[in-house]
C-alpha cells in the first residue's frame, strides 16, 4: 500500500487485507456520488466497513449497484447498498456516474440468444431505444454498453423485472465503465482509414465529430475521451496532417484535456478547433490548449458555459486565454481594444568583434595570442612579463541558471572557492583579501588555477577604449580543461586595461575573470574552428611588443628558435618574438627578418646574445 | 598597499554594489531615463554592436525589447587614477541572466562597466554586454 496511506487507511487494512480489491483509491472506493463526497468521506468509510459486501472491482466510482453476491444466488436480500438496516426493502437508487459509459452484465446471459435478450430488454424500456455496444458473452453472462446516462438507468431499473421463457427473471447489472481496449497496430489502421474519411484537404480541416461511432470503428472502443486513444489519434494526424489547420472535437464525451497540450508541439498550425458539446468542466480546463494560435473556438454544450452567469464574462475569460479569437461559439467577436505596444521585438544581430579604434586591431591580436600562448602553456610563469608591477586581478564564479546537468565536469570547485563575488563576499576584509594584488600575488594565482587550451577562434573581442594611456578590453569565449578529467568546457569573460609599459611594450595593469559552464550550445561549437591558427598575421614591427618572453616551447619550436637564432644571429628573445609573430612559421620568420634588416629596423641590441 | 589605495577597493565594491542596483532598475523599469546614466562620450558595446554618445544609446536601448535583468555575481576593482585624468575610475563586472519580453528563457549575460566620477555624479564611460552564446562564425 502506498506509504502515505495514514493511520486511517492502515487501520482500513487491518479489516481488508485478504481483499485484493482493495487496490483502489479511497474516494473511487466509496465514490456513490462523485464529486460530491467531500466531508463525506467518514460516513461512507464507516459504511464499507460495516458492509463489505460491495463491489470494489470497478475501474471506477460510480453506481456499483450490484455486487457480487447477485451472482452468487437469485432471490435472497439483493442490491441492498445500505447498512444493514433492518427489515423491509430499500429502494434501490441509481445515480450517474463521472464516465460516458455504462457496462451492462445480464448474470446467466449466455443461456438466452443476444437476440432474444436484446429485443427483450428494448421491449422492455419501448419506446426507449439503447444501442447495445460491443455485446460478447464473458463466462455464463452476456455484457454490452450503453453510452447514455438515461438509457442506463432505465435498464438499472429493469432489474429483475422481465421473466425469461426458463422461468427466471432477467438480472440486469449496470456499472459505470468503459470498455476497455488496447491501441495495436491494427486498431491505429482503423482509426486512420476511419480518418481519412472524415479529412477534408481542401479547408485542411479533420472532423472528428462522435468519433467512437463511426462505423469503421463498430467493432472497438475508439473513445476520444479517453486519452490513450486522444493521443494515438493525436499522433496519426501529425503523422499524415501535420499541417492541420481545423480540428473537430464535437460530441466526444471529452472531459480531462489535459493531455492535449501536445496539440501545440504537434500541430502548429491548428486555428480552429470545435469541441461543442463535450464536458468540459471549467474554462481553466482549456489552459493545456493555451499555447495554440487559436483563431476560432467552439466551446457550446460543455458545463463549462453553465459556471458563467453573464456570457460577456464569458467571452472575456475565453479571449484572455485565447487573445488571437475573433470567432466564439459561431459568433464573431468585436476586434479587442489592444494596447500599442511593440509587440515582436527582436534583439539585434549580434557581431564577432567591436573595435572602438580600427587601429587597435593589429595589437589586441598580437597581444591576445602571445598572452593565451603562455597562459595555456605549462608554466604560467612567463606572465609575470605580462603584468604591471601594481596589477591587480579578481575572479568571480558562478553555476549557469537551471542547469540540468550533473556531471562531476560540471563542478567549479576550483573557482568557486577563490570566487570574489561580491554579492556573497560582503566583509570588507575579506573583499581586499580575494583581490589579488601586485604581479607576483596575480600571476601565483593565475598559476593555480586548471590548465587550460583556450578557443582563440571563438573568441568575441571588444575593444572598447583605445588611447596611448589606456587600452580596456574584453573578451567572451570558452576554453578546455587540460589536466582536468573529462576535459571540461567553461565558458569566461574577461576584461583587460592595458598600459604602455617602461620597455615600450605593453602589460596589464586590471584583469577581471567571470568563469561559469558552457551552455549546450558553447559547448556543441566549442574549437568547432578547429587548430588554433593565427590568421595571416600583420607584418611584425619589433618594437612595440608586450614586453613578455615566450611560452616554454614544445620540440619543433625549440628547434625553429634554433635555427633562427643561428641563421639570423639575433638572440633568443628577439628571435621567438620574430617567430610569434609570423605564427611559428619558419619561413616567414627568416623572411621578415630580412626585409626588416635590409631596411636597417631591427636595432643593434637584438643581436646582443 | 597604502590605507588611501585600500579604501578606494572598499570604496570599488560598495559603488559597484549600488551602482548596479541602480543601473538594471532603470533598464527593467524606466529604460527612457537610463541614457542619463551615460557620458554624454559614453560608449556601449551591446553584443558587439558599438553605440557611441548618449542620444544615440538612449535610442538603442528603447528598441530593445522589454528586460529583466537578475544578477548572479558582481565584482569590482579600482583603475588607476593616472590613467583617466585623475578621475575616480572603477572596473565593474555584472553577471547573471536576462529575460526579455516574448521570450520566458532565461540567458545568461555578463556585463563589464568602466564608471567615472564625474562632477560628483557616477558615469558610464563604457558599458560591455554580451550574451553567454557561441562565438564561433
Amino acid at each position: 500500500m502506498p506509504k502515505n496511506g495514514g493511520r486511517i487507511r492502515n487501520f482500513k487494512n487491518e479489516h481488508f487485507e485478504h481483499d485484493d480489491r482493495m487496490h483502489t483509491s479511497n474516494t473511487r472506493r466509496v465514490s456513490f456520488k462523485p464529486g460530491t463526497n467531500k466531508g463525506k468521506n467518514k460516513w461512507n468509510n464507516a459504511k464499507l466497513i460495516l458492509d463489505d459486501d460491495i463491489d470494489m472491482t470497478g475501474t471506477a466510482g460510480g453506481p456499483h449497484v450490484h455486487r457480487n453476491r447477485a451472482f452468487r444466488g437469485r432471490g435472497g436480500r439483493l442490491n441492498s447498498p445500505a447498512p444493514r438496516s433492518g427489515h423491509g426493502m430499500i429502494k434501490k437508487k441509481f445515480i450517474a456516474g463521472p464516465l460516458p459509459w455504462y457496462q451492462i452484465i445480464i448474470p446467466y446471459g449466455a443461456k438466452h440468444d443476444k437476440d432474444v435478450i436484446l429485443r427483450t430488454l428494448l421491449s422492455h424500456i419501448s419506446p426507449d431505444i439503447f444501442i447495445p455496444h460491443y455485446y460478447k458473452i464473458n463466462g455464463n453472462a452476456a455484457v454490452f454498453y450503453v453510452d447514455d446516462v438515461k438509457l442506463a438507468e432505465k435498464l438499472f431499473h429493469a432489474d429483475r423485472k422481465i421473466t425469461m421463457s426458463d422461468g427466471f427473471k432477467l438480472m440486469v447489472i449496470v456499472r459505470n465503465a468503459v470498455p476497455s481496449v488496447a491501441i495495436d497496430a491494427e486498431m491505429k489502421e482503423k482509426m486512420k482509414l476511419a480518418m481519412a474519411k472524415r479529412y477534408n484537404p481542401t479547408t485542411k480541416a479533420l472532423d472528428l465529430t462522435k468519433f467512437h461511432a463511426d462505423p469503421e470503428l463498430a467493432d472497438i472502443f475508439c473513445a476520444l475521451f479517453r486519452p490513450v486513444i486522444m493521443l494515438a489519434a493525436i499522433d496519426i494526424i501529425a503523422e499524415n496532417i501535420p499541417d492541420l489547420e481545423a480540428l473537430n472535437l464535437n460530441d466526444n464525451k471529452l472531459h480531462g484535456i489535459e493531455h492535449l497540450k501536445i496539440l501545440a508541439t504537434k500541430l502548429k498550425n491548428l486555428k480552429i478547433l470545435y469541441m461543442g458539446d463535450n464536458r468540459i468542466p471549467y474554462i481553466g480546463s482549456l489552459e493545456p490548449l493555451k499555447a495554440l494560435p487559436l483563431v476560432e473556438l467552439y466551446l457550446k454544450g460543455n458545463p463549462l458555459l453553465t459556471r458563467f452567469n453573464d456570457h460577456e464574462i464569458y467571452i472575456s475569460d475565453v479571449r484572455k486565454k485565447f487573445p488571437k479569437l475573433t470567432k466564439l461559439d459561431g459568433v464573431d467577436l468585436p476586434p479587442a481594444i489592444g494596447f500599442d505596444v511593440l509587440e515582436d521585438v527582436h534583439l539585434p544581430p549580434r557581431q564577432q568583434s567591436f573595435l572602438v579604434d580600427p587601429a587597435g586591431q593589429d595589437l589586441v591580436r598580437e597581444f591576445l595570442t602571445q598572452y593565451f600562448a603562455i597562459y595555456d602553456a605549462e608554466s604560467r610563469q612567463p606572465l609575470l612579463e605580462a603584468y604591471h608591477e601594481h596589477a591587480t586581478m579578481s575572479m568571480a564564479a558562478s553555476y549557469l541558471t537551471n542547469d540540468s546537468r550533473n556531471a562531476a565536469t560540471q563542478r567549479l570547485n576550483s573557482y568557486i572557492t577563490n570566487s570574489r563575488n561580491i554579492m556573497r563576499i560582503t566583509e570588507r576584509e575579506s573583499r581586499r583579501r580575494y583581490l589579488r594584488a601586485g604581479r607576483l600575488q596575480v600571476v601565483s594565482f593565475l598559476s593555480d588555477l586548471p590548465k587550460t587550451t583556450h578557443d582563440l577562434m571563438g573568441f568575441a573581442v571588444d575593444l572598447l577604449v583605445f588611447t596611448p594611456a589606456m587600452i580596456v578590453l574584453t573578451m567572451n569565449g570558452v576554453y578546455k580543461e587540460t589536466t582536468t578529467s573529462g576535459n571540461p568546457i567553461r565558458s569566461f569573460h574577461r576584461t583587460f586595461v592595458i598600459v604602455p609599459n617602461a620597455g615600450g611594450g605593453f602589460c596589464i595593469i586590471n584583469d577581471m575573470l567571470f568563469i561559469t559552464n558552457t551552455t549546450k550550445e558553447q559547448e556543441d561549437k566549442a574549437f568547432a574552428t578547429g587548430v588554433v591558427v593565427e590568421p595571416t598575421p600583420p607584418t611584425p614591427a619589433p618594437t612595440p611588443t608586450p614586453g613578455m618572453v615566450a611560452p616554454s616551447q614544445d620540440d619543433t619550436q625549440k628547434m625553429m628558435l634554433t635555427m633562427l637564432s643561428q641563421q639570423t644571429g639575433m638572440n633568443d628573445h628577439w628571435s621567438i618574438n620574430c617567430l610569434q609573430q609570423t605564427g611559428w612559421d619558419f619561413q616567414r620568420a627568416l623572411f621578415v627578418f630580412n626585409q626588416l634588416n635590409t631596411e636597417g629596423k631591427i636595432p643593434p641590441e637584438a643581436f646582443v646574445k | 598597499m597604502s590605507e588611501a589605495a585600500v579604501k578606494n577597493i572598499d570604496n570599488a565594491c560598495e559603488t559597484a554594489e549600488e551602482f548596479t542596483k541602480i543601473f538594471y532598475k532603470q533598464v527593467d523599469n524606466n529604460r527612457h531615463l537610463s541614457s542619463k546614466l551615460y557620458l554624454d562620450t559614453g560608449l556601449l558595446v551591446w553584443n558587439g554592436n558599438g553605440i557611441n554618445g548618449n542620444d544615440k544609446i538612449q535610442k538603442f536601448l528603447m528598441d530593445l525589447p522589454a528586460s529583466n535583468h537578475v544578477l548572479k555575481t558582481l565584482d569590482a576593482q579600482p583603475i588607476s587614477e593616472n590613467l583617466v585624468s585623475n578621475k575616480l575610475t572603477y572596473l565593474i563586472q555584472a553577471c547573471g541572466d536576462v529575460t526579455y519580453q516574448n521570450d520566458d528563457t532565461k540567458k545568461p549575460f555578463q556585463q563589464t562597466f568602466v564608471i567615472v566620477a564625474v562632477d560628483g555624479k557616477w558615469k558610464i564611460a563604457s558599458d560591455c554586454f554580451r550574451l553567454q552564446v557561441p562565438y564561433n562564425s
